[in-house]
């Protein structure tokens, strides 16, 4: 289930993309200015003059995003390009901000010139690229990479853009109406560019946009509910927002998917779903979940990938629990405490005498295999 | 059955239902509930709620559907909530089983939101996890009849 580095198309012309863990934030509206960024700061004016600036230099053809990293991903990210024209008229022109978090360097590049924090390849005709180098707090760094190239009309432009470590989760590019993972991409034509992202909680939401570039500018949202499954475009809609619970979890999850097997992935991904999904209910039976707690069964199930696949539950204090029915009247639960413990409960209706077993699960390792993997 | 006044104990032939709401489930790898977690039952000072299905005659579908109506007139119902329906004498024999004695008695509500079929499983403590834990393994999970949807749907409306 990769949720990254979708394969580009065979026209592939710079370096490929490095996978990293985040995905862009992507919102319709730019953040309030943010003092202290050491970059640019972001505003609505501060868009409009980017987008301006865009439109002068590529006379048409132009489409702009913005993003807005949360507190989360540090703060503000702003992007924007421009694509399409007359070769070699055209020119693709971004920049791009890491956040706060991210806080290190940035490289954008405008028409063949490289700006500083990042390399730019020369990759002949409409082509473009960029990287970004992210700081240590984004676990490294990461180069979206943006092939083009072409003769116009043919000029398309893809992208992929992985945000940072914090955000991780997913972000889907579309080349010339080729399929990508995180995502699915729109048939669009040429010029067409479109990304989507995944993001949790502190990102504020799942979030996707749909970018054409080249011809009218036309915006529309992507949706992508689940990482692993195909976004629906749908123009005119607005961007979905999560629960902010089943947001913050999803995160989680798709942070650190990567120790799960791909089955108990999808799996704990439907479970947090179906028990993540009512925000209402959940504050009103006084729930407030802890992500603590889900790392640990993350944990857990990482350590045992054997086991069969446990049905999940949320007790009243926020704990994420495993349960194992291996008969009818027979079931082990396993709490996962936010600091680290794991209670072990156990009832068997039908062991003479009835079996009730309550205890921490490092006391009972060796018969976990009892219950869990029949 | 159905003549039971208040504090009459139900037939251990019949059965009492739960609300399930999602937070009360377990939901299993396949993103439907598997389950009921302890936490589903709510043990106050004069026990844990229930509503007796069988309260007024009928076959067990028509009964069912009856409870299934009645709460969600009374509760709010979503789709993905279930009806845990227990049988009186599981529950009386299973805590028999660990020592306990429990009780499963008609305590009919009255009132602007009257509930006819409420009872009460009487005789456990909140913290008696094993009595608890044990009552999860009893139950028998049910969606919510369209019927009791329909009328959930309308209230939510109302509610909004």
């Amino acid at each position: 289930m990769s949720l990254l580095a979708p394969d580009f198309a065979p026209d592939r012309t710079g370096p490929p993309p490095v996978r990293t863990r985040g995905p862009l934030l992507l919102r319709n509206d730019f953040p309030e200015a943010e003092s202290g960024s050491g970059a640019i700061s972001f505003s609505a004016n501060a868009f409009t003059r980017i987008g301006n600036l865009a439109v002068r230099q590529a006379d048409f053809n132009v489409a702009t995003y913005n993003t807005a990293f949360e507190a989360f991903c540090g703060k503000s990210i702003a992007r924007y390009f421009t694509g399409s024209g007359v070769v070699p008229q055209v020119s693709l022109d971004e920049t791009m901000f890491p956040t706060m978090v991210c806080g290190l360097s940035t490289a954008a590049y405008m028409s063949g010139t490289p700006f500083g924090g990042g390399a730019v390849e020369p990759a002949g005709l409409s082509v473009v690229m960029y990287n970004t180098a992210f700081g240590p707090s984004c676990e490294g760094s990461t180069a979206p990479y943006i092939p083009g190239g072409g003769m116009v009309p043919q000029v398309s432009l893809d992208e992929t853009i992985y945000a940072m470590t914090v955000c991780r989760p997913s972000m889907a590019a579309y080349v010339s109406g080729a399929l990508f993972s995180g995502g699915v991409a729109q048939q669009a034509g040429p010029n067409v560019a479109m990304y989507d992202t995944a993001v949790g909680a502190s990102c504020g939401g799942l979030i996707a946009r749909y970018i054409p570039c080249g011809g009218t500018t036309q915006h529309a949202a992507v949706n992508v509910l689940t990482l692993d499954e195909s976004a629906s475009v749908d123009p005119g809609s607005q961007p979905l927002n999560l629960p902010p619970s089943l947001s913050r979890c999803l995160r989680a999850l798709c942070e650190r998917q990567t120790v799960l097997s791909a089955a108990q992935a999808v799996a704990l991904k439907r479970q947090l779903q179906f028990l993540l999904e009512d925000e209402e209910e959940l504050q009103s039976a006084n729930i407030s979940v802890s992500v603590r707690s889900l790392h640990g069964l993350i944990d857990f199930l990482s350590e045992h990938r054997t086991c069969a696949l446990p049905s999940l539950s949320i007790t009243r204090a926020g704990y994420f629990a495993a349960s194992w029915s291996p008969r009818k009247r027979a079931k082990l639960t396993i709490v996962f405490r936010p600091d680290g413990v794991a209670d072990w409960i156990a009832s068997d209706l039908d062991a003479t005498p009835p079996v009730h077993q309550k205890d921490i699960l490092a006391n009972r390792q060796g018969e976990l295999a009892a219950w869990a993997n029949a | 059955m159905g003549e039971c006044v208040k504090g009459d104990e139900i037939p251990h032939t019949d059965h009492v239902a739960l609300h399930c709401q999602t937070s009360d489930l377990e939901v299993g790898p396949d993103g439907k509930w598997s389950g009921l977690k302890i936490d589903a039952f709510r043990v106050d000072d004069n026990g844990i709620s229930v509503n007796w299905v069988e309260q007024q005659p009928g076959s067990f579908e028509a009964c069912f559907d009856r409870t299934c109506c009645l709460l969600a007139r009374l509760r709010t119902v979503r789709p993905k909530h279930a009806c845990g329906i227990f049988k009186v004498g599981d529950i009386i024999q299973t805590a028999a089983a660990s020592g306990r004695v429990v009780g499963v008695i008609h305590d009919p509500v009255e009132g602007p939101a009257p509930n006819p079929a409420h009872s009460l499983i009487t005789g456990c403590a909140p913290d008696d996890d094993e009595l608890l834990s044990q009552f999860t393994l009893l139950v028998d999970l049910q969606p919510f009849t369209k019927a009791a949807l329909e009328i959930a749907k309308k209230r939510e409306k109302a509610r909004k």
